[in-house]
C-alpha cells in the first residue's frame, strides 16, 4: 500500500499545489516573503525538508549538552519547577 | 494570494485551517507538559543505569540514550492519533526488541541504498520529505503534508523544552 509516486517531470495537481503552499506558508516564515507565484513545488519541499533536517540537528545538539550536563542533574526532579518556568515562556 | 476555499471539499485542507487556530506554531500546553514531564522521568531513569563519569564513550552512549528517550517521549505524549506518532512508537519498540545481529544486518542494507541513491542526478524531494517524516512511506500526498505539519510543531516543541531544561541546568 504505498503512498501515490510522481516523478519530478509530472506536475502537482492545482488542489495540491494549493494545499502545499498554504500549509507551508504557515510553516516557514521565510517563504511568506517570496512571492506566491514562481515558486516551485520542489522548492518549498526541499525548504520544508531543510527545515526537519535542522530541527534533528538540534535535537543531537541538544542531546549531546544533555549528556554533558548529566552529572548536575540530581535525583530529586525539579520537575514541577521546570514545568512552571516554562509554561511562563508562552 | 487569493484561494478560493468553496472549491476544496479536502479533509485535509479543513483539519489544517482548523488546526491553525490553535495559535501559534508550537503551543499546545498539554502536549508540553506531557512530554515534559515523560522527558525528565526518562532523564532520570537514564541517570539513575548509566555510570556518571566524564568519559568520551559513556557521554556518547547517554547522548543516544537521551535523544531516543525524547523522540520516544514526543511519540508517547501526542499518542496514536497521528500516523506519524504511531510509526514513531512502533520504531522505538521494535528498537529495543531486535537482536543486535538483525540490526548490523539492516545497518548494512541501509548503506547500500545510500550509496545507490548518491549516484542518482535529481533528488526527488517527496520521496526525501517521506523519509524524514516516520510512517511517511506509506501516505499519499494530502496525508503526507498533513502528517508533516503536526510532525514539525511537535518538533519545535520538543527542541524548545530540550533547550529549556539544557539551559536550566546549566546554571
Amino acid at each position: 500500500m504505498s503512498g501515490s509516486r510522481r516523478s519530478e517531470a509530472s506536475p502537482l495537481t492545482q488542489d495540491e499545489i494549493n494545499d502545499l503552499v498554504l500549509k507551508s506558508q504557515e510553516l516557514l516564515p521565510e517563504i511568506r516573503r517570496r512571492a506566491a507565484t514562481g515558486v516551485t513545488a520542489s522548492e518549498i519541499l526541499k525548504e520544508i525538508c531543510n527545515y526537519i533536517k535542522r530541527l534533528k540537528r538540534e535535537v543531537d545538539g541538544l542531546s549531546q549538552r544533555l549528556s554533558e550536563l548529566m552529572a548536575s542533574i540530581g535525583t530529586n526532579s525539579r520537575e514541577e519547577e521546570i514545568l512552571r518556568s516554562l509554561l511562563m515562556q508562552e | 494570494m487569493v484561494v478560493c476555499l468553496s472549491i476544496y471539499p479536502k479533509k485535509s485542507l479543513q483539519l489544517y485551517l482548523a488546526s491553525m487556530n490553535s495559535k501559534s506554531l508550537s503551543s499546545n500546553p498539554c502536549r508540553k507538559t506531557s512530554f515534559t514531564r515523560r522527558f525528565l522521568r526518562a532523564l532520570a531513569e537514564i541517570r539513575r543505569e548509566e555510570p556518571n563519569s566524564s568519559s568520551h564513550v559513556d557521554i556518547s552512549r547517554r547522548c543516544q540514550r537521551i535523544k531516543v528517550a525524547a523522540y520516544a517521549s514526543m511519540a508517547s505524549a501526542v499518542g496514536s492519533k497521528r500516523a506519524w506518532s504511531r510509526a514513531m512508537i512502533c520504531k522505538v519498540r521494535n528498537r529495543a526488541i531486535c537482536r543486535a545481529s538483525m540490526r548490523q544486518k539492516i545497518k548494512i542494507s541501509k548503506w547500500k541504498k545510500a550509496v545507490a541513491n548518491k549516484h542518482r542526478r535529481d533528488v526527488n524531494q517527496e520521496d526525501e520529505l517521506r523519509r524524514l517524516v516516520p510512517g511517511g512511506k506509506s501516505m499519499d500526498f494530502c496525508k503526507l503534508l498533513e502528517e508533516t505539519a503536526h510532525y514539525i510543531k511537535s518538533l519545535t516543541t520538543q527542541v524548545q523544552v530540550m533547550r529549556s531544561i539544557a539551559d536550566y541546568y546549566s546554571t
